[in-house]
């Protein structure tokens, strides 16, 4: 028995990430480095106003007077911030069609298993695609605008809606907020910009394609997303990264402001390249997310999927500020091998009658360190303020770690805040009776993992379900000992 | 002798080397290394007071309490207090052992600074039983399981002056309780850091008291450190008292050691105290152990309890069970944080942990923090915490049966705050506990009618 579970355990463990390729797009690159220098030229290069290059030269000011945090449970090998090049953009920046678009970078997309044409006419989800830095391609764009949404590239924004990036930009993850907030406030590149305009219900979901190309060029994504009183939108974030030796860094920041009685559903699939199973290169993924539930009614909510990155230190957090407002926050972190993955959420309750969820499930298997940090804060002010959070680990082997790392903070005596948190393996009777049924311990162990990770699964839109069914299977099957 | 250190803070490591040599000199060079090692780190900055930007201090910023001057005794004084005069409202039907401290300082009321019970423990003065018979035990174990890197264990070992030693032998099996005082009378605001040691032979069995007390309503600084260490097959019950007015600042840290098979429980009751921080450290270092770790704190004013706990499980099939408790009236603020540690290999741990916390105002405050850090997979983890109000349905079902808004509420919090108690084996002290609890909770414990000491 523990023989076969080893020999399963090798076999899913030892199999190879499956979305390394690397596109050869002639590309330009910025040497190297970080500079006032360099940021102007990013700036200038992108044809940005001045308004544009204050705001990033206050923020690398603010970053050159930061440390980076040192308080997570991860071990983050030095990463030299000189040796990165912060620009990379196809030469090509624009196209009409889908036909003028670089073969290459649609050969790329069939390979992911999403290519372009078929889910612009299957799926009817609007793809904004960002190969690197600059955004290539925006479809749907026209049937969107017809409603009056506003979907394009932050770049475009900040030449076409000046006034919207103006007020919404920063609002929620001010420059200085974090060392790598105000990193990627001084040199972010691309990203993608909602508007949905007052009691619009955006007809499709939103989603755009991150991917990591070149070399030693930082990802430095901002996603600014603005739903006005009564709206809908649900957006799909999803990650795949080609297989690299170098570790990669990918510092990007998601603003969400939710006005009254709108609501904001924002699922992410993240896989970006893990590093292979001695943990050698991979990705850092050092993200911050953040929305606020601006008016009376909002509602936020946050799906997330992580299976991929050697490192994850990722919280996305809600400030409840409308009164009644609601924020929910599901989210599976599948680490493997030597991952480290340190994430969790905030809710923040300042108004009253506010309400937040918590589901975060952990599972972690090989040499792997998996962390659920978060903190519920309710203010003074925050009467009849109801959080409930639920954090369970699954550890698979004696060599991982499972940890849970909750704060809660509570100044107001109608709060009701609750935690709770488990820490357990696959049991073996749970084996044994999928196997006396004829059920293989490889698929029984997906079973049991899939219905543990169910919650949270559901709460994705029916495409990156599927996808991130796959992706736990992928990551974990067998490994159980 | 009494000494002064200027701006605490600021003062103490100039104040160190003013009295190194006198203090060393009466505490027999017992804490020679551990003292002059942490003088040394806090010089170069490897330790630094407490304060709020340090993770396990992070709600208590206790530096900021140690701005103001402080007395210190480097030797024990003349005092005639007999604790059964004292005590008699704490623990009225207690039989009880007792041994005492003044300001950090052993007093034999009764001229005896070494006793041994009819059962046979041995227990008294440290400095005493270091110079009469027992350096072997307390070299084996003094400073050895304990974490001298924590800062407020090395401020107690710059200042270390005597504490208690309780050492029960191998196969002792005692059901008199041993009762410890450490009590704090002075008319200057005074500054006190006794350091304890109990050790508990194989197959031993004994149950502990400890009661801390302040007589004069002067502002003082209590920093102690205890350690028990539960050889293989004890069993050891320990219940902390706190109940010092509410100018004070205790800081205490309790360092339990587990063998095989050993059991522990404690009990860390904190009625009243100003600035109170509680470090609890159990480190379970064999199999079959079993730890208990119980804790309740009434806060009301504008007091401050943080209650910061360390379960290590640092060995295979190993159990523990984690219980805190918390009422928060008034402006006051209360904090818990608790790791739950399962070392590589510590397969079949099973570890419980419960905080439960109830805010009675809109200015109470409370902070929580419970922790899993879990490396090994065979095992069975789970924490919980909440913080809320009363139940307003239970509060309705009494209020419906003709009991009054006040009674229900009294009711109830007594109810939830029993849970902890309720497991004290020793009836005189857990009657007594419930007596101060409810006194406490119905307010008639600002002022005690029967002793002298204002608690």
């Amino acid at each position: 028995m523990a023989k076969k579970d080893d020999d399963i355990l090798k076999k899913v463990t030892g199999s190879e990430y499956e979305f390394g390729f690397v596109s050869n797009i002639e590309e330009e690159i910025f040497p190297p480095g970080l500079n006032e220098d360099i940021i102007r030229k990013i700036s200038e290069k992108k044809n940005e106003p001045k308004w544009m290059l204050d705001f990033r030269l206050k923020a690398y000011r603010k970053w050159k007077s930061m440390e980076m945090p040192q308080w997570a449970h991860l071990r983050i090998p030095e990463i030299d911030y000189q040796a990165i090049s912060y620009f990379a953009a196809p030469k090509k920046p624009k196209y009409n069609s889908l036909d003028e678009v670089d073969p290459e970078i649609l050969e790329t997309f069939n390979k992911l298993g999403i290519p372009l044409e078929e889910q612009l006419v299957l799926a009817g989800v609007a793809v904004d695609a960002i190969v690197d830095s600059t955004s290539v391609k925006t479809t749907f764009k026209e049937t969107l605008s017809n409603l009056g949404i506003i979907f394009c590239s932050i770049s475009e924004a900040i030449q076409d809606h000046p006034d919207l990036v103006k007020k919404y930009l920063a609002s929620v993850v001010p420059v200085g907020d974090n060392y790598f907030a105000a990193l990627n406030s001084a040199v972010f590149s691309d990203g993608s910009f909602v508007y949905i305009p007052k009691g619009v219900r955006c007809p499709m979901e939103l989603s755009s394609y991150f991917r990591i190309n070149a070399a030693n060029t930082g990802q430095f994504e901002r996603t600014l997303i603005i739903a006005d009183e009564g709206s809908y939108v649900s957006y799909l974030e999803g990650c795949t990264a080609p297989q690299r030796d170098e570790n990669q860094l990918h510092a990007a920041v998601v603003e969400i402001i939710v006005h009254k009685d709108a609501e904001v559903k924002y699922s992410t699939v993240q896989n970006w390249y893990p590093g292979d199973k001695d943990g050698k290169g991979g990705i850092f993924n050092f993200v911050t997310k953040r929305g606020i539930c601006e008016g009376e009614n909002s509602k936020l909510t946050w799906a997330q999927v992580e299976t991929g990155s050697a490192i994850t230190w990722k919280y996305p957090s809600t400030i409840l500020k409308g009164d009644n407002s609601i924020s929910e926050f599901y989210s599976v972190a599948v680490t493997n091998n030597h991952q480290q993955a340190d994430t969790g959420t905030k809710m923040i309750h300042i108004g009253k009658n506010t309400k937040s969820h918590i589901v975060s499930k952990g599972i972690s298997a090989g040499y792997s360190e998996n962390s659920y940090r978060g903190l519920v804060k309710v203010m003074k002010g925050a009467e009849n303020a109801r959080n409930y959070s639920q954090c369970d680990s699954l550890l698979m082997g004696d060599k991982c770690g499972a940890h849970t790392f909750p704060y809660i903070e509570v100044e107001n005596k109608t709060a009701v805040v609750e935690h709770e948190a488990t820490t357990s393996k696959v049991s073996e009777d749970q084996i044994f009776y999928c196997n006396q049924r004829g059920i293989s311990t490889e698929d029984a162990v997906g079973l049991i993992v899939n219905g543990y990770a169910k919650e949270v699964i559901k709460q994705l839109p029916m495409e990156f379900a599927v996808e991130a069914q796959k992706l736990l299977q992928i990551t974990l099957e067998g490994s159980v000992g | 002798m009494k000494k002064k250190v200027e701006k605490f803070e600021k003062g103490f490591l100039t104040f160190f080397n003013d009295i190194k040599n006198e203090l060393q000199q009466t505490t027999h060079h017992l804490y020679d290394d551990v003292a002059n090692e942490a003088a040394s780190a806090f010089e170069t900055g490897k330790l630094q007071l407490p304060h709020k930007k340090m993770e396990d201090y992070k709600y208590s910023d206790l530096k900021k309490h140690l701005k103001s001057d402080f007395v210190f005794y480097t030797a024990p004084e003349k005092a005639k207090v007999y604790p059964k005069d004292l005590f008699v409202c704490d623990v009225p039907d207690l039989d009880a052992e007792t041994v005492m401290l003044i300001n950090g300082w052993f007093h034999d009321y009764d001229g005896k600074k070494l006793k041994t019970t009819d059962e046979g423990i041995v227990y008294g003065s440290l400095l005493y039983a270091y110079e009469n018979g027992y350096k072997e035990i307390i070299d084996a174990y003094l400073n050895k399981h304990l974490n001298t890197g924590s800062p407020l264990v090395a401020l107690n070992n710059m200042f270390a002056q005597d504490g208690f030693f309780v050492y029960v032998p191998d196969n002792v099996v005692a059901q008199t309780p041993i009762q410890l005082i450490n009590l704090v009378s002075a008319l200057e605001e005074v500054f006190v850091s006794p350091h304890s040691l109990i050790v508990a032979g194989k197959n031993s069995q004994a149950k502990f008291l400890l009661c801390e007390h302040s007589i004069f309503p002067k502002y003082f600084l209590n920093n102690s450190v205890m350690q028990i260490i539960a050889l293989e097959n004890s069993h050891i019950e320990y219940v902390r008292l706190q109940n010092a007015h509410n100018e004070s600042y205790q800081f205490t840290s309790t360092y339990i050691h587990q063998t095989d098979n050993s059991s522990v429980k404690t009990n860390t009751i904190t009625l009243h105290g100003g600035v109170v921080r509680n470090n609890i450290v159990a480190s379970i270092d064999g199999k079959g152990c079993y730890n208990e770790m119980y804790g309740l704190f009434l806060v009301d004013k504008g007091q401050h309890v943080d209650n910061w706990t360390l379960i290590d499980h640092k060995q295979a099939e190993s159990s523990s069970k984690e219980l805190f408790k918390g009422i928060i009236d008034d402006y006051a603020t209360g904090a818990f944080a608790g790791k739950i540690l399962v070392r590589k290999d510590s397969q079949h741990t099973d570890a419980e942990q419960t905080n439960k916390n109830i805010l009675l105002t809109s200015d109470a405050k409370m902070y929580t923090k419970p922790q899993l850090e879990i490396y090994a997979d065979d095992v069975v983890c789970s924490h919980g915490a909440t913080v809320g109000q009363m139940n307003e349905d239970e509060l309705f079902y009494m209020r419906q049966r003709g009991i009054s808004q006040k009674t229900a509420r009294l009711m109830l919090l007594n109810a939830f705050a029993y849970d902890v108690i309720k497991d004290i084996s020793v009836e005189p002290v857990k009657n007594a506990v419930i007596n101060l609890v409810e006194k406490r909770l119905s307010g008639d414990l600002t002022r005690c009618d029967k002793c002298e000491i204002k608690c």
